[in-house]
């Protein structure tokens, strides 16, 4: 059995309902290999939490079906054991100190790794005598990551750990996440609402919005099924089947369109042009594309004045 | 999660052990003090009211008048226990967001709010029992002089019922912790409840433990020696003061009932009007006019008045403490139940 091909993290048309009527997440499908890292990238409220919480057993599914490690999220000691989680502005017990926190993590996991925490946070530069409510928000940060990967996870799930962290305190905190995450072959999602950092220590992109899944899939995978496509408006209304249209930018003589399709476009009188990620992100964010089998009508415009 | 635990609730517990030391201090102290002033005025020995028993009893009353309000204050203790140690338990876990962080750790939540339980709830219990049996002992010598054990305050705060105070408090503040998630509004709910539901135990604990009936056979002669007063020795005057008294009715044969404490100025006014005092009048009991009297005889030569007597000996306070103890126990352990199958639903928001 090769680690590249085992599926860390799978989900089958999960959701949850708050109440009767609110859906946090629908319909979400998602399959994520051993060792992946995931940047989950949607709205606030989209529901990325929802799903996060889900996978760690806090919140229990609605409907369809998740794996994590292969087994179904629950509150087992078994099962949270294999987790890591981080869970959004890095709860800690403010009136512990930094060493009272390690306690805390040796306590309540018996595969806890001592000398990994106390490497995490000397790398960090976290005094270990501090009280956790007077650590800045770049020293919480690591010292909640150094808790959950102390604890040897086989799949770390971060809910927004950047959100309050400045330029530097986030470069740092990804750099210590990725030397633990390579070093142990761990699984990672986490989520932001907005891709920026990120993008540089991915390898698979989730895009959620309004409580669904729009777009998910390996990274370079993604980038080379979406072109940029530029020409008069006469071709570019007339395309080939099996190809998406993502978003349309019309000026008078000159279309730009984003398109989505899986195979080579040979039309000389059309240019193509590689997307970029957070092109590509804020397109699925923005106009709330849902993925279709078929090429249809573009479903959005845009009139070229707003441009 | 025992160090988790004592690290998280360390601050309070000082704060505790520093009163629980003050109060079997203060304790140990007025026992030793109340035993060598009651030896000194010749109690114990005295069970009635009555005679040189009567004097003594009044200067130990005197003596320690202060102690009730102390007592009184023990009373809340459970509940502060309750509002201050169980209602943020869970609520503050909630309001800080660590609950994401103590409930994904390698510790079921079901373990969780467990272990919390067992440590807490058995820490207070024991101070609970150390309490309860302390004010037993220290009260023991004033309980005569101020009047038994029954009484509410002096009640609940000695023997077993303070730790089953103690665990339907705690029980209560960590089921409102759970299902309401907000500190605030957990402690106001548990010190609501707990005296909602404490208070009405003071009217309802008389039928814990079945009472002791007496009927007595009043001597009516004895009636025409005052005018204004109680019987002088029916079978209520022959109760201790620890006795609780729950209804004491005087009846005659056509069932007429009669106002104990004021049965001659009843009988008189109900047959002969026209007794009153001797017209040299002064001194205690006030002299009745003789010729009223001989008229009044006739009368109420044919009455048979029997007096009831209803009350819960001072020996029914250990039986009737061990009732309450097992009810309130039993609702504790409900209130537990809600609280740990709540978290162990583990809901992140």
């Amino acid at each position: 059995m090769s680690a590249a091909t085992e599926i860390a993290i799978e989900t089958v048309r999960a959701g949850h309902r708050y109440g009767h009527q609110l859906w946090g997440l629908r319909e979400c499908t998602l399959s994520l290999p051993t060792g992946s890292i995931t940047a989950v990238v949607g709205a606030n409220g989209a529901g990325k939490t929802t799903l996060l919480n889900m996978l760690v057993g806090l919140l229990p599914a609605s409907e369809g079906q998740l794996r994590v490690v292969g087994e179904q999220p629950s509150s087992k000691p078994t099962f949270l054991a294999r987790i890591g989680f981080l869970a959004q502005d890095c709860p800690l017990y403010k009136e512990f100190s930094v060493a009272d926190m390690l306690h805390f993590g040796r306590a309540m996991n018996p595969n806890w790794d001592d000398d990994l925490a106390h490497a995490r946070l000397a790398s960090a530069n976290v005094p270990l005598n501090r009280r956790a409510g007077r650590l800045s928000g770049g020293q919480r940060a690591q010292v909640a990551l150094a808790l959950a990967v102390a604890k040897q996870p086989q799949v770390l799930l971060l809910d927004e750990p950047l959100a309050a962290l400045d330029p530097l305190a986030r470069r740092e905190f990804l750099k210590n996440l990725l030397d633990s995450a390579v070093a142990s072959n761990m699984t990672v999602m986490l989520s932001s609402h907005l891709l920026g950092d990120l993008a540089r220590v991915c390898d698979h992109l989730v895009v959620i919005s309004d409580g669904e899944v729009r777009l998910a899939g390996d990274l370079d995978q993604l980038l080379g099924e979406h072109h940029w496509l530029s020409g008069a408006p006469e071709q570019t209304s007339r395309l080939p089947s099996g190809v998406e249209v993502l978003a349309e930018y019309r000026h008078e003589r000159h279309t730009r369109l984003l398109i989505r399709t899986s195979q080579r476009l040979l039309n000389p009188a059309l240019t193509t042009e590689p997307v970029d990620l957070e092109e590509l992100v804020l397109a699925y964010l923005e106009h709330s594309v849902v993925p279709r089998e078929q090429a249809g009508p573009p479903r959005v415009t845009r009139e070229a004045s707003r441009l | 999660m025992i160090w988790t635990t004592w690290r998280q609730h360390r601050a309070e517990a000082a704060v505790w052990a520093v009163i629980l030391a003050g109060l079997v201090a203060a304790m140990l102290a007025v026992g030793s003090i109340a035993r060598s002033r009651a030896s000194a005025l010749g109690l114990p020995g005295c069970t009635t009211r009555d005679g040189n028993c009567n004097d003594a009893l009044d200067a130990l009353h005197r003596a320690f008048h202060t102690i009730p309000p102390f007592t009184a204050a023990l009373i809340a203790i459970p509940l502060l226990a309750g509002m201050f140690w169980t209602a943020p338990l869970v609520s503050r876990e909630y309001e800080a967001g660590t609950h994401r962080l103590a409930w994904t750790q390698t510790v079921s939540p079901l373990r969780w709010i467990t272990v919390k339980i067992v440590l807490i709830f058995g820490a207070l219990a024991g101070l609970a029992l150390i309490l309860g049996l302390l004010a037993a002992w220290t009260l023991d010598p004033l309980t005569a002089a101020f009047g038994g054990r029954y009484n509410s305050t002096w009640y609940d705060t000695q023997g077993i019922v303070p730790v089953a105070c103690m665990l339907f408090a705690l029980a209560l503040g960590v089921a409102a912790s759970a299902l309401i998630r907000r500190t605030i509004p957990a402690m106001a709910v548990t010190l609501i409840v707990y005296a909602a539901v404490r208070i009405p135990i003071h009217w309802i604990r008389g039928n814990f433990w079945p009472a002791v009936t007496h009927t007595y056979n009043v001597d009516v002669a004895t009636l025409l020696q005052r005018r204004i007063g109680p019987l002088q020795d029916g079978y209520l005057s022959t109760l201790t003061p620890g006795d609780w008294i729950q209804t004491a009715t005087i009846t005659d044969s056509t069932g007429h009932r009669y106002v104990p404490n004021e049965l001659s100025f009843d009988v008189f006014s109900r047959y002969c009007p026209s007794v009153r005092p001797a017209a040299t009048a002064g001194g205690d009991p006030q002299p009745l006019d003789p010729a009223t009297i001989a008229a009044c005889k006739p009368k109420v030569a044919g009455l048979t008045l029997h007096e009831t007597v209803t009350y819960q000996p001072a020996a029914h306070f250990w039986p009737i403490q061990t009732v309450e103890t097992v009810i309130f126990v039993a609702l504790a352990a409900l209130l537990v139940i809600v609280a740990v199958l709540t978290v162990a639903r583990r809901r992140p928001s």
